[in-house]
């Protein structure tokens, strides 16, 4: 027995203090290989009597069984060893910066990304987008719309022209708003009606607040008991879920633009006290859209009947609700292509709005 | 349009405070934009008595005063002239905002002296225009409020006046419309009886129907006069709303134009010859105006005119010789009633904004002409003295008032509000209009945008109070069957989000450029200019978005960005007419913007090349399943770009779909900008051609292994690899699933080896080696055939 406990006492001394892979093959060629001091021992077994056997057995097999896990499990530290050293060989410098994807360095636009939620909202209400020539006649822009020359609103408008005229039609000019596309439209088709028509639009005019181009974004229901109380809820509906604030609260004040009657200016709530400015709460009022009634005489121009149909019209500056939701302080910059204002303020091509989604970033 | 609140009052009986008046202005669509209250602005203010007041050690112009505020006594630095000791004058505490420039007052060190508050003029407090000093008071004692002792805190309201609303051009019109929401009572205007004696003068107006300008002329000689400067009330009146007072005449004339929007002029009669009116111009007139400019006139300008020479440009501005000066003593008082239309068509021509311009072309009233010159004769009479003429009066055709018959039904139809007849028959009737049993409606004389059912609706909900309306739902009746965008709409969305997911920086700009860019279109494109430009950069329309790209990289290259990749969707313009103008998405590549990587990067960055545009447009093609053998390459591309590296991508049919290549060099050099390369995606053609290819076809599965077999031929370098790859479609060999090129080399200066590997697909049965080969065969029969080249290995 004690020769038996010095012998594992003194293998497992060794393996423990082996140094390399062949210490431990050493050691275990000396005491389990073919003449191993652990093999002798138990081929002498045999030679033992049944009881000693019993006793003795089980031991040295233990011994043996001990002694080759021991082995076994320091083989596998020096070959982890080797392995480490070789792996570590190979180290490669992970800090190192990874390309930028593609879909990270693209961006949408704040005009466009805006007017795919614009879209969203009122295609859900049933309007279909309206498009129209950014050229347009002075009687698609005036006429029709019950502007007639030397009527003052044609003075507020701030006209570029063309030199080109059509002796029907009159000059050509840059359109003053969104609003010859309903004349347009309507005259195409057959009512009831309901669109919007975003689009390009200029005015003669620069400073912080204006743009010799801006993007305008018009509403149209036509049919035929469409009144302002609709309009009212359009409005409420549209800004609510623009702005995502439950019940959104809009004033009416009556207003003047040629192509409605009754005309209206329509203000939502907001909070002008912090440093930013928040829609839908607090006690202010800010002016969002000018609407109105559809003039009998704008419905005439698209060959209407105004006895049998009527409607309203409303129209946003499609800047300045992107400006509004986003915080974007100045209309200006939205043109002038600089690239870092583009990365700050321009949304991913993934971020794709969609009423499930939600309307925010 | 500027009132103070004493002004209105005088045409309005009212109990109600300045918010109640100001709120309700705004309700009924008489948006007031800026409101002075001195009284409520001066809140903070305190008389003040300067003690002491010793110069300033470090500051000659300056003075340190010890005032007295009743309960202490503050040391403050001023700089007025009349800060004298013993002056009572007004002193802003810290913390006070001055009313005139909404400065906040703080502890302000001037020249290393702590100045605890100000002394204010009449200017800052906007109590008068006294710049010169500080304010100098008469009454009351230190530490009393300011807006106790102070006179004079007569509120000024501003308000818009939309361009329907002429008649609210003079405060008895604001007046009339207050009355009507209930805010107090409208004051009759009484005209004192005065004696008119003898003095006449002839008039007469040339106004025709078919050319109409002046309907009624109208004027008397008042003589005798002693003109003089105004009286304070009438001064101050004009001046709180920001006119200047000339002379008493002068004056009266202005208010009337402001109190009853009733523009006046008196001229100098000495001045004048027996008979006045109005006239067209010969052409080539000229008059020397008030404004001190001289004008050339036509034969449409209607001006005013004696027996022998223009006296004025009728209802626009008076001619300079013949006003009324102080010492003027005998005038004639023209009031008269001139077209709008005429008026808006001068003034816009002559660009001469004027009060009376801006109220004759609105239209004023034609029925308050006489009483109006009733009016200011009484006030000149009465001011300065003098004797009446007779009126005289040149009328070419009376007025008619509009005529509406009205059915109340149309309030509820158009607004969703129900208004009983008796609130709306009230509400007209205070706004002046007279009504019928039967609801007929006439419309008063100043109410000269008032001719419809629909515009009576206006004026009934205006005043009944548009907060009345309530939300009706319109819900949509088609959802969700219906696609609510156009296939046009659907493919510029598509396109937009793809250039973005491609790296690309969407960028909106103005459809105008510069004029150095129309020489880069095409030479068969005129330069389509406008004719008032903003700035003479922005002066043409562009031909294609590609150019604002390439301006805007100029602008970020000069900001110090030079990799760029940006697009834009938009017009780009081919003539000045509707409709002449195409939808296109460009891009732009610049510096190291590629496709594969944008930026400086440690595993290494190569220039933009044509490839990276190419794959910006192909991948768009793709992504609508259009494939290589509906489109062909047109080489060379647009004028824009190198003639020897760019391609027209065309449909079956010859259209242009898509454009790209590198920019051409020589705008690069006019441009000074590095090489960039562009593409034009021309989404309207582009839709038509989708319009004409077939639906999703159905797929099938083949079992069959396919063979893939590679070729390589040696053929001359100007050969496009298109001919190569045209040439095996050409075979029309039906099992051929898909070619590759994989590989390019030049060989020599005029040879090139080019590798492709063709993909045969059997659909019913394995096919045997030989006919195999015999597909093969014809291939390189093919290629050999359209590029003169030879086959380099098998």
């Amino acid at each position: 027995m004690e020769n038996l406990n010095s012998i594992k006492k003194e293998i497992l001394q060794k393996i423990k203090s082996a140094e390399s892979d062949d210490n431990v093959e050493e050691i275990r060629i000396r005491e389990l290989g073919k003449k191993g001091r652990i093999t002798k021992l138990l081929s002498e077994l045999s030679k033992l009597d049944q009881d000693e056997r019993k006793k003795l057995g089980p031991e040295i097999n233990g011994l043996k069984n001990k002694v080759l896990e021991e082995i076994q499990e320091k083989k596998e530290f020096f070959l982890d060893q080797v392995l480490n050293k070789k792996l570590l060989e190979e180290k490669i410098d992970v800090t190192l910066p990874v390309k930028s994807s593609q879909n990270t360095n693209g961006r949408i636009h704040p005009v466009s990304q805006v007017l795919d939620e614009i879209t969203e909202i009122f295609g859900s209400l049933g309007y279909e987008i309206a498009d129209g020539p950014d050229i347009e006649t002075e009687y698609y822009n005036f006429n029709a719309l019950n502007i007639p020359e030397s009527h003052p609103a044609r003075q507020m408008h701030d006209t570029f022209y063309f030199d080109e005229f059509d002796k029907d039609q009159g000059q050509s000019v840059l359109r003053t708003h969104t609003s010859p596309v309903q004349v347009r439209t309507m005259e195409k088709g057959k009512p009831p009606f309901r669109f919007i028509s975003p689009g390009r639009t200029y005015r003669c005019d620069s400073d912080q607040t204006h743009t010799p181009m801006f993007h305008q974004i018009e509403g149209l229901s036509v049919d035929k008991k469409t009144n302002l109380g609709h309009l009212k809820w359009t409005l409420e509906t549209f800004l609510s879920s623009f702005f995502e604030i439950k019940n959104t609260k809009i004033q009416m004040r009556p207003s003047y633009f040629p192509f409605t009657e009754p005309s209206l200016e329509i203000d939502v709530l907001c909070d002008r006290s912090g440093p930013i400015l928040k829609i839908g709460e607090g006690s202010d009022w800010l002016e969002v859209a000018g609407a109105g009634m559809v003039h009998p005489n704008v419905l005439k121009s698209a060959n209407i009947d105004p006895d049998i149909y009527q409607g309203f019209a409303f129209g946003f500056g499609l800047d300045r609700l992107a400006q509004l939701k986003y915080g974007i302080p100045d209309l200006r910059t939205f043109f002038s292509g600089d690239i870092r204002w583009l990365r700050h303020y321009g949304f991913s091509a993934l971020d794709i709005p969609t009423l499930s989604r939600g309307l925010k970033k | 349009m500027k009132f103070t609140l004493s002004w209105l009052k005088e045409h309005l009986e009212t109990n109600s405070s300045l918010d109640e008046i100001t709120e309700n202005l705004t309700e009924i669509g008489l948006e007031v934009e800026d409101i002075i209250n001195p009284e409520k602005d001066l809140e903070d203010f305190i008389v003040g008595k300067i003690l002491t007041s010793e110069k300033h050690p470090n500051a000659d112009r300056l003075r340190i005063c010890k005032v007295d505020i009743g309960n202490e006594t503050k040391e403050v630095v001023c700089g007025a002239p009349n800060a004298k000791e013993g002056l009572l004058t007004i002193y802003a505490p810290l913390g006070s905002i001055i009313p005139k420039s909404k400065m906040v007052i703080q502890k302000t060190k001037i020249r290393d002296i702590v100045s605890y508050g100000m002394l204010c003029s009449g200017d800052e407090l906007n109590i008068d225009n006294e710049n010169e000093g500080i304010i100098e008071i008469k009454k009351g004692k230190a530490g009393d409020k300011a807006s106790k002792v102070l006179e004079d805190l007569d509120p000024i309201i501003e308000i818009a006046i939309t361009p329907n609303r002429p008649d609210c051009l003079g405060v008895v019109g604001i007046a009339r419309d207050l009355a009507a929401k209930g805010l107090g009572k409208l004051k009759a205007t009484k005209i004192n009886t005065f004696k008119s004696h003898e003095g006449s003068i002839t008039v007469y107006t040339k106004s025709t129907k078919k050319n109409n300008f002046c309907n009624i002329f109208t004027g008397r000689l008042i003589e005798g006069i002693e003109n003089k400067k105004s009286p304070d009330w009438l001064k101050n009146r004009l001046e709180k709303i920001g006119l200047r007072s000339i002379n008493t005449v002068v004056d009266i004339t202005n208010f009337l134009t402001y109190d009853r929007g009733r523009p006046l002029h008196a001229y100098n009669s000495d001045l004048i010859s027996k008979n006045i009116g109005a006239r067209l111009a010969r052409v080539g007139e000229k008059i020397k105006a008030l404004d001190g400019k001289e004008y050339i006139l036509d034969e449409e300008t209607c001006v005013i005119a004696d027996n022998e020479k223009a006296l004025g440009i009728g209802g626009i501005i008076g001619g300079e010789e013949f006003g009324s000066e102080l010492d003027t003593k005998n005038i004639f008082l023209e009031s008269a009633y001139f077209d709008p239309i005429h008026i808006a068509r001068t003034g816009r021509k002559l660009n001469i904004n004027s009060d009376a311009r801006y109220r004759f072309e609105r239209g004023t009233d034609p029925n308050f002409v006489l009483e109006g010159l009733d009016i200011a004769t009484e006030m000149i009479l009465d001011i300065c003295g003098g004797k009446a003429g007779k009126t005289s009066v040149a009328l070419h055709e009376d007025f008619k008032n509009n005529e509406i018959n009205f059915d109340i039904k149309l309030i509820e139809k158009i607004s969703g509000i129900k208004i009983s007849s008796k609130d709306i028959k009230k509400i007209l009737l205070s706004l002046g209009f007279e009504i019928d049993k039967n609801f007929k409606i006439t419309v008063p004389s100043w109410r000269p945008d008032v001719s419809l059912p629909i515009d009576i609706v206006e004026e009934v909900i205006r005043i009944y109070g548009l907060n009345n309306v309530e939300s009706i739902p319109l819900k949509n009746s088609d959802q969700p069957s219906k696609a609510i965008l156009t296939n046009s709409q659907k493919n510029t969305n598509l396109i937009r989000r793809n250039l973005a997911s491609r790296g690309l920086i969407e960028n909106i700009s103005y459809s105008f450029v510069s004029s150095e860019f129309s020489d880069l279109s095409p030479k068969d494109r005129k330069p389509i200019q406008l004719l008032n430009p903003i700035s003479e950069d922005l002066s043409d329309m562009r031909a294609s978005p590609l150019i604002s790209l390439i301006s805007n990289f100029r602008e970020n290259k000069n900001r110090g960005f030079n990799d760029l990749g940006i697009y834009e969707i938009g017009p780009g313009f081919n003539g000045p007419k509707p409709g002449q103008q195409t939808s296109i998405a460009a891009g732009l590549r610049t510096g190291i913007y590629k496709s594969t990587g944008t930026e400086r990067h440690w595993q290494g960055n190569e220039k933009v090349d044509v490839f990276d545009v190419k794959s910006d447009v192909f991948s768009y093609f793709d992504l609508i399943n259009i494939t290589n053998d509906l489109i062909t390459h047109n080489i060379p591309g647009l004028d824009w770009y190198h003639p020897g590296r760019s391609a027209n991508i065309v449909s079956g049919k010859g259209e242009i779909l898509a454009s790209f290549g590198e920019i051409h060099p020589k705008i690069i050099s006019n441009l000074n900008i590095p090489s960039c390369v562009g593409f034009e995606i021309y989404l309207d053609t582009m839709l038509k051609f989708m319009d004409t290819q077939n639906d999703i076809k159905e797929f099938t599965f083949y079992n069959l292994q396919a063979v893939k077999r590679d070729f390589s031929f040696d053929i001359p370098i100007n050969i496009n690899s298109s001919t190569l790859i045209d040439a095996i479609n050409s075979c029309n060999i039906d099992l051929i699933d898909d070619i590759k090129l994989f590989d390019q080399f030049i060989i020599e200066n005029s040879k090139k080896s080019l590798a492709v590997e063709v993909t045969i697909q059997p659909k019913k049965q394995t096919l045997k080696d030989s006919e195999i080969d015999t597909i093969c065969e014809k291939i390189i029969k093919a290629i050999e055939k359209a590029t003169s080249g030879k086959l380099r290995s098998l």
